[in-house]
């Protein structure tokens, strides 16, 4: 390839043509060898944002992006393997119960995580509260928890689908991040990159979310599915409600208690509910069981103390204290200071506090970074 | 901050007050679990400049919009 190649490859998406598979491939291969420069893929991306990027286009730039790192299999595992990924939001704690209802039902949960920027930090970041908990397990590693224990969440690694960190840097530097196809393809090249039966994915909508309205979450949602079909994945999608927390709480060891007292059947509010709803949808799809059924099995999981059981199995494989599950706060890192909030005013709530109010975090638990999108967990 | 830095895992908020809930002037909406002192005060500046409040009963969107396949 020649630069005027690559120059010939934008100046047509500028013009609103529609690109072939490897023109793509070939761009963002260059973008990653250092062949294409910054400028010329931010023109590239500018161009995709005002003209779009249909199906192939999209499921092209996808495999080279997915293309350009590692990827992973589990091939030792017999039981369905399922990964559940949320489109991130304030205290969206599902994946921490999603992982042991899950198991407990006979279904495998492999969850690579991404050390989320944000508000709350990510699914590690609150599983790391746990003292002695670590999450830089090896794929063998990994396999074997999940076929002992039922589910592993863990860190994915640097080598997974690199130029996704690479590309989101430059969009956000660029004004390039609102792009429905761009936004799918750095949501599903990580979720193809690694081999399970069933994605299930979790699109937010709502104040609280990237995508601010349920259409736009809905148009995400189907480009989503039409890169799992492109690549031969089944997949489900739930788009629900961020308009609040789903929770009450907001931090790293705040979730990991909620999660233990939703495990021990004490939270009965919106989190468990959509919980027991991604369960419902996994044992449907890969164990062909009604949806019904399905949900009355996840809630006696839960009610039975079996997913609070796998919830320590989990801590424990890890390395984390499993008396996390019998008295969260015997272990748990504590603040030195509580405060209760008091109201000022009265009135109804239509904005509950989340995002706003989490820019205050000094030295808390928030991150700033510059390539990680709010769209991972 | 930066991706990388150590996090406290420590603190964070929590928030009992939901949308479309009636809330009285003085109740209790909430915890702020913080490092220090100076650090809850602006924690809890900025939730209660974060609060808004309607004069009416707001409707709250479903949990769940949809499933696609």
């Amino acid at each position: 390839m020649t630069p005027s190649d690559h120059r010939h490859t934008v100046a047509a998406k500028r013009d609103g043509e529609t690109l072939a598979a490897d023109e793509i491939e070939t761009f963002i291969e260059g973008y990653l060898q250092g062949e294409v420069g910054d400028p010329l893929a931010a023109a590239f991306l500018m161009a995709c944002v005002l003209r779009g990027l249909d199906a192939n286009e999209t499921l092209a730039m996808t495999r080279a992006m997915i293309a350009s790192g590692e990827t992973v299999t589990f091939q030792g595992l017999t039981v369905p393997t399922v990964d559940k990924h949320s489109t991130g939001g304030v205290a969206d704690g599902v994946t921490l119960v999603f992982a042991p209802i899950a198991a407990s039902l006979g279904l495998a949960v492999a969850k690579l995580s991404g050390r989320g920027l944000g508000h709350t930090g990510g699914t590690l970041d609150k599983l790391e509260s746990i003292p002695g908990l670590r999450t830089d397990l090896s794929p063998a590693e990994m396999e074997e928890q999940v076929a002992r224990v039922g589910c592993a969440v863990a860190a994915q690694s640097s080598s997974l689908v690199p130029a996704d960190g690479a590309l989101y840097a430059l969009r956000d530097a660029t004004a390039t991040v609102p792009s429905i196809p761009l936004i799918a393809a750095s949501v599903m090249s990580k979720k193809l990159a690694v081999a399970t039966d069933l994605i299930l994915l979790d699109v937010k909508s709502g104040s609280g979310a990237f995508m601010k309205t349920p259409e736009h979450a809905v148009d995400l949602a189907n480009a989503c599915l039409a890169l799992a079909r492109g690549a031969g994945r089944p997949a489900r999608v739930g788009v629900t409600d961020m308009s609040q927390p789903l929770g009450d709480a907001i931090g790293n060891a705040l979730d990991v208690a909620e999660a233990v007292s939703l495990l021990r059947g004490e939270h009965h509010g919106r989190l468990r509910q959509l919980a027991v709803a991604f369960v419902a949808t996994a044992l449907e799809v890969e164990l062909g069981v009604g949806l019904g059924d399905a949900t009355g099995q996840a809630e006696r999981a839960i009610d039975s103390g079996e997913a609070l059981e796998r919830f320590r199995r989990m801590v424990e494989a890890q390395g984390g204290d499993p008396h996390v599950a019998d008295d969260p706060w015997s272990v748990l890192p504590r603040a030195a200071v509580v405060r209760t909030v008091h109201s000022d005013r009265a009135g109804w709530t239509p904005k509950p506090w989340g995002m706003p109010a989490w820019r205050w975090a000094p030295g808390g638990c928030a991150r700033a970074t510059r390539s990680t999108p709010p769209w991972v967990s | 901050m930066r991706k990388g830095d150590p996090i406290d895992p420590s603190v964070g908020i929590v928030m009992r007050a939901k949308l479309g809930q009636y809330v009285d002037d003085g109740a209790s909406i909430g915890e702020v679990h913080a490092a220090d002192a100076a650090a809850a005060d602006l924690a809890i500046a900025a939730i209660l400049a974060a609060l808004t409040f309607a004069e009416g009963p707001v409707d709250v969107p479903p949990l769940v919009h949809g499933w696609f396949e």
